[in-house]
């Protein structure tokens, strides 16, 4: 808790009128869930690799998700009650499991960007993931946008 | 794996200085980042190209507190402080994430063979710092292209005998004495507060020709210098010395640099005032063949002869354009009179060929016609730099600053006298280092000092 309070406090120093002015040029992406942008408060959508990387919490949870950190084996989990996808850090397979009448089913998927930590937020390639709970990604070169519709 | 890329940076550096060479640029900074109003310095050197100043990744960012971890899964350089939000600097590609966001710059990141340089752009970002490399911050890394070969290296005291034909002593300047020297001219500078003040600093010639295991680095002693300076303008001469190393501008046998190399200095001085020389050209030129400099002549406990295949070098002389006549002082009131002596002397085969050496006060009437005058305060690296006074001043006043020991001179008293319009005040590295000669340019201060 208190390293995110830090940051906090480091990111408004960031971006008080008194701090230095950056000189690179700020590339913004934007994250529309079912129609809704989402404000991200502190780490902020990024592009490694040519892929677009988002801090998962608050687009999962914008979707209706639950996401949970399991510390042991290093992975964000996120499910549905009915879908559990788990991602590890550093590591590009995702891991699904769908629990329906018959059972469990299970899966692997591999992903072309391992997912990452930046600043206490797990960012990980969103396509895979939205895509694992049936959601519909779309991105907009022109206005660096992701679009998710679907999945809730 | 950013450490260990040392190793490699000292090739990538000479590599980057023969590029920048054969381009005709050298404005390679050894030093001269001022981060947060500090001036910091690197081991490995930093470079400029396509206009972009590009600094070592692995030191420029730990200098402003930053631990850097190296992630191979994204190929970039994680870069963590307490408190901050980290940034992530990649390997490659023009976008990097600096603290929350991401952000493009046209010039990132430059990797030579596993050593990443990065823009100072994104390194102000990243670093979260005022960065500046200021018009007044040239502190050049004198490039490797004049560098002899060590086949053959003696030894002798301070001095420095290589492949028998070439001796040097390498300087290296504190900033302790930088910061002492500076002062001393500052308080020069405040007594004469109607006189334009100048410093002319130059490096040794074994900061071009020596191999670069003896480089000191005195450019960037010189340019400590230069920021401290108050209402004193620098005279850089690094930069029109090594344009012209090809030249005999430093002799081989001594310390001194040679009468051209001094004409390259004064041309540099007016330059900064926005004045020009006459061509070499244009000049009469005598040449002696058989010149041997101080260091041939003492060298400690050997005969330059034993330690020189050929003790003999060729000495140009330059001669004035103006009458060559001076008239020599042992006061500063001209009422001591010393001797009439020409500016420069044919028939003398030595280094005192120059302003007949080193003279209390030399007083050079009957220059250009322009009615202004200059003072210069100098070692005796001054005595082949003053020669060029009278082509830009009708009189020129040549104060050595060795002579006036005993508290009988007074800068403000010595402008009170003669009004002169320019103080030119030179030296070479051992005076900014020495303590003695640094009292010696202080005793020009005064009684009131």
């Amino acid at each position: 808790m208190k390293k995110y309070i830090t940051a906090f406090i480091a990111a408004m120093l960031l971006s008080a009128p008194c701090a230095n002015a950056m000189r690179g040029e700020e590339i913004q992406i934007h994250v529309i869930v079912g129609g809704q942008e989402i404000k991200f408060e502190d780490q902020k959508p990024i592009i490694i690799a040519g892929r677009t990387l988002l801090p998962i919490r608050g687009v999962m949870e914008a979707m209706g998700k639950t996401v949970s950190w399991n510390n042991d084996e290093r992975c964000a989990v996120i499910t549905d009650g009915r879908t559990t996808i788990s991602l590890g850090i550093g590591n590009n397979i995702m891991k699904k499991t769908i629990t329906n009448g018959f059972g469990v089913i299970s899966s692997e998927t591999e992903l072309d960007t391992a997912p990452i930590i930046l600043n206490d937020r797990t960012c990980l390639p969103v396509r895979a993931a939205a895509e694992a709970f049936g959601a519909e990604v779309r991105w907009d070169d022109a206005s660096k946008t992701v679009f998710i519709d679907g999945g809730q | 794996m950013l450490k260990q890329t040392a190793a490699a940076a000292a090739v990538i550096a000479c590599s980057m200085f023969a590029t920048a060479s054969a381009a005709g640029d050298i404005e390679i900074k050894k030093t001269g980042l001022v981060i947060d109003g500090e001036v910091h310095d690197f081991t490995d050197t930093p470079f400029k190209q396509d206009g972009e100043v590009y600094v070592p990744l692995d030191e420029a960012l730990p200098a402003c507190g930053y631990t850097l971890g190296w992630d191979v899964s994204i190929n970039a350089a994680r870069c963590e402080k307490d408190g901050l939000p980290d940034s992530v600097i990649f390997g490659s590609g023009d976008t990097h994430l600096i603290g929350y966001g991401m952000y493009r710059y046209s010039h990132p990141v430059i990797n030579v063979d596993g050593k990443y340089f990065i823009s100072t752009d994104l390194f102000a970002d990243a670093s979260n710092s005022e960065v500046s490399i200021g018009d007044n911050i040239l502190a050049w890394h004198i490039p490797d292209k004049y560098r002899i070969k060590e086949l053959n290296v003696q030894k002798y005291g301070n001095e420095i005998v290589l492949n028998r034909s070439y001796i040097f002593e390498p300087v290296s300047v504190s900033s302790q004495s930088a910061a002492k020297y500076a002062d001393i001219v500052n308080r020069i500078a405040e007594k004469i507060p109607d006189v334009n003040v100048y410093c002319m600093l130059m490096p040794d010639s074994g900061e071009i020709y020596a191999p670069e295991k003896y480089y000191c680095n005195q450019n960037a002693a010189i340019e400590s210098v230069f920021d401290k300076l108050v209402n004193v303008t620098p005279v850089r001469t690094a930069n029109i010395l090594y344009n012209h190393a090809s030249e005999d501008i430093y002799f081989r046998t001594d310390h001194h640099w040679t009468q051209r190399g001094a004409y390259y200095a004064w041309k540099a001085f007016m330059e900064v005032k926005g004045e020009s020389v006459p061509g070499l050209e244009e000049f009469r030129v005598d040449i002696s063949e058989n010149f041997t400099g101080s260091f041939a002549k003492s060298l400690e406990g050997v005969s330059g002869g034993k330690a020189l295949d050929n003790t003999y070098e060729r000495l140009e002389k330059f001669l004035p354009l103006c009458n060559n006549e001076a008239w020599v002082y042992d006061d500063m009131y001209q009422k001591k009179f010393a001797a009439s002596i020409p500016i420069v002397k044919t028939e003398s085969y030595d280094y005192g060929c120059f302003l007949y050496g080193d003279c209390p006060l030399t007083v050079i009437n009957g220059g250009v016609k322009n009615g202004r005058k200059i003072a210069v305060f100098k070692e005796s690296m001054g005595n082949a730099l003053a020669t060029w006074a009278p082509n830009n001043y009708e009189t020129t006043y040549i104060v050595d600053i060795r002579a006036f020991r005993d508290g009988s001179f007074d800068v403000a008293e010595f402008y009170d006298l003669y009004h002169f319009d320019d103080l030119l005040i030179e030296s070479y590295p051992t005076t900014i280092e020495s303590e003695d000669l640094r009292a010696g340019l202080a005793s020009l201060i005064g009684k009131k000092n």
